[in-house]
């Protein structure tokens, strides 16, 4: 639940009760407040200049019940168009976190979407919290697509866009609305007209592909039937670095996802892999054997400026940057087995994150800060974990199949990873708690580090 | 219990100048719909429930202008072509065994150390440079794992310079656990595949072989 939402049910129970259950919505309103605070660093709280108000993804908070009407046509019937925005809103909004998908109690077809063309009175008496209404035009191959979203107990617009694209641009449309109704809920944008890079299995070789967070629309990336590897996107950017292994030994790219432009980082004798952009993408940490052994560099994003950050007899690997920039977390089997560790982006004041389990590798640091997602051997084979960059409180995220390569979505609410539990290798998503685990990718099981890039 | 209470009174009145500030943001949004983040606002106050009244009906309105995004044309992104890697000199007609490693290692054991040998007396009457492959079996991580085939590669290296090899006719390449020796999941698969391959430079790249190998 919304922190606004509870407001206004205090406000109706406030009335007639005790000062002392007043008392009590109160305090909880201002625990609500207070907890919303920190998950929100500072650097993010001036995007796009919003404030950020509520944390929707606190726990014990209602969900919000929220209606996904039937799509209306302006003119001529599409159904197959009207069932797929429907779906797509719904799978969106359900996957979100603050919604929970309620029945349109409107048996009869609104007239419109418009403010004044339709009755609340049907949505109230299902305590209904938002209505989606969407209506749409096709003429030849040209969409139009009109999305509102209501405030059931305000009877309120809160989100009015109209799209023209075509007609299969219907689900990027979809997605950008899905994306302003978690911006109009929450105050913070949606994530799901990005789209994910991953790297997908043929025969010999692995090359990169991209498709839309819900795993429609994949198409290939890369065809140079070599080693394709460790995709990573610059924060909030439609730009990846990547291992390929296409001129000998394995080197670093970096490519526009959207427009194919590529450029040619590294021309070094031993390998230069795991490779991971600053978050203001100006920099790549990035392991190198050029010096013997495999050890963390830092390089700017043309591929000059190189220096070394790390220097030791062991394997340095797999390094990804916090949010601010200022530190660096990696994996190094210095004291044995593979752990993870947290330096200075100055290769300074190294200190040891993991410390149970045998074998911890592939960290992700959120863009929020607060949380380190990794995968962890259990058993013999892989399972996620999320830390806090303190080593306080880490949580296991999941519990069948081989479970690797956790990454952030843009906004920190959500981790697309590959598991095995279904057989081969598929891409998955869930909420940063761990909830909602579930399959996007349709491939025959050979799809695997997913990255959450910006939309185009 | 009575600093409780004036605590109490004190977030209430925090409380209360909040809600006025939540109350006196507009209920309409703004031109353009979402361009601004505020708070669901609290809900108008609504008379109890009565009886039902007919909705207000509506006169016709003029068609609501909104400012819309443009759409935008996305081109699709096209699959880059690499061009061809030029052919390398025929192979030379060598053949040399696996050096193998233990679990998460890259230490040569007394076995690795009596293969080496073998293989040195070999390259030792051979002319040319090899292609020194790391490889990992599956279990590991696939990052943690390309560093790992390198250190195997590069301890076969070091050992085979020390023993008298010219270092430029050895380069050494790491794949991790890709291509394995052997596709089985079986502690005996995972043992072959824990190794270092030594090939003649030029020879088929080892997703070739393996597939003209049958696996």
């Amino acid at each position: 639940m919304s922190v606004s939402s509870c407001l206004g049910r205090g406000a109706g129970a406030g009335t007639g009760r005790t000062g002392a259950a007043v008392l009590r919505v109160f305090l909880c309103l201002l625990i609500l407040a207070l907890l919303a605070v920190p998950a929100v660093p500072e650097s993010t709280a001036g995007d796009n200049g919003e404030e950020v108000p509520i944390d929707v993804t606190a726990p014990g908070q209602r969900l919000l019940r929220t209606v996904v009407a039937k799509p209306l046509s302006d003119g001529k019937e599409e159904p197959a168009c009207a069932k797929e925005l429907g779906d797509l809103l719904s799978f969106d909004l359900s996957f979100a976190g603050p919604f929970e998908p309620a029945a349109d109690p409107q048996q009869v077809r609104r007239r419109g979407i418009a403010p004044g063309l339709f009755d609340f009175a049907p949505l109230e008496a299902a305590a209904v919290d938002f209505l989606v209404l969407s209506g749409y035009t096709v003429a030849g191959s040209t969409l139009t697509v009109e999305l509102r979203l209501y405030h059931v107990p305000s009877r309120s617009l809160k989100v009015a866009k109209r799209f023209t694209a075509t007609v299969k641009e219907l689900r990027q449309i979809g997605h950008l609305f899905s994306d302003e109704i978690l911006l109009a809920v929450t105050g913070k944008r949606g994530p799901f007209s990005g789209g994910i890079t991953l790297v997908t299995r043929k025969g010999g070789a692995k090359e990169l592909a991209l498709m839309d967070y819900d795993g429609h629309n994949m198409r290939p990336l890369t065809g140079n039937g070599s080693l394709n590897l460790h995709p990573d996107c610059a924060a909030g950017g439609a730009e990846i670095v990547y291992t390929s292994y296409k001129n000998g030994g394995p080197d670093l790219y970096r490519r526009e996802i959207y427009q194919g432009s590529e450029a040619r980082l590294t021309r070094s004798a031993g390998g230069n892999i795991t490779p991971a952009f600053s978050p203001d993408g100006r920099r790549i940490a990035f392991s190198s054997s050029r010096d013997g052994n495999a050890e963390i560099y830092l390089m700017n994003r043309d591929g000059t400026g190189l220096r070394r950050l790390t220097s030791n007899r062991a394997i340095d690997v797999s390094p990804c940057w916090s949010p601010d920039g200022r530190e660096i977390a990696f994996v190094s089997d210095r004291l044995g087995k593979p752990q993870i560790f947290i330096m200075g982006a100055d290769g300074q004041n190294v200190r040891r994150l993991t410390t149970s389990g045998p074998y911890n590798v592939n960290p992700s640091w959120s863009p929020l800060g607060d949380r380190i997602v990794y995968s962890g051997q259990v058993e013999g084979t892989f399972q996620l974990f999320s830390i806090m960059p303190d080593g306080r409180d880490n949580v296991r995220l999941t519990a069948v199949g081989r479970n690797e390569n956790p990454r952030w979505s843009p906004d920190g609410r959500f981790v697309v990873f590959n598991s095995s539990r279904a057989g081969g290798d598929g891409i998955y998503l869930m909420r940063a708690d761990g909830s909602a685990q579930i399959r996007v990718s349709s491939g025959a099981g050979s799809d695997a580090e997913p990255v959450w890039a910006a939309a185009r | 219990m009575n600093r409780m209470r004036v605590f109490s009174y004190c977030l209430l009145c925090l409380v209360t100048v909040w809600l006025a500030a939540c109350a006196a943001t507009p209920t309409v949004p703004p031109p353009g719909g979402a361009g601004k983040a505020e708070a669901v606002p609290a809900p108008a106050p609504q008379p109890p429930a009565r009886e039902p009244v007919p909705p207000p009906q509506p006169k016709p309105k003029p068609p609501v202008v909104e400012p819309m995004p443009a759409p935008v044309k996305h081109p699709e992104p096209a699959p880059v072509v690499d061009p061809p890697v030029p052919p390398g000199p025929p192979p030379a007609a060598v053949k040399l065994e696996a050096v193998l490693f233990e679990y998460d290692a890259f230490t040569l054991d007394a076995a690795a150390l009596e293969a080496l040998e073998r293989i040195y007396q070999v390259l030792a009457k051979e002319q040319g440079t090899f292609e020194v492959e790391g490889y990992c079996d599956e279990r590991g991580d696939d990052r943690y794992n390309i560093s790992l085939g390198e250190s195997r590669a590069q301890a076969v290296v070091n050992w085979l310079v020390a023993r008298g090899i010219e270092g430029r006719r050895l380069k050494q390449i790491s794949y991790g656990r890709e291509f394995p020796a052997d596709p089985g999941h079986s502690p005996e698969a995972w043992r072959l595949n824990r190794r270092v391959e030594i090939v003649p430079a030029g020879s088929p790249g080892p997703g070739v072989r393996r597939r003209a190998a049958g696996n």
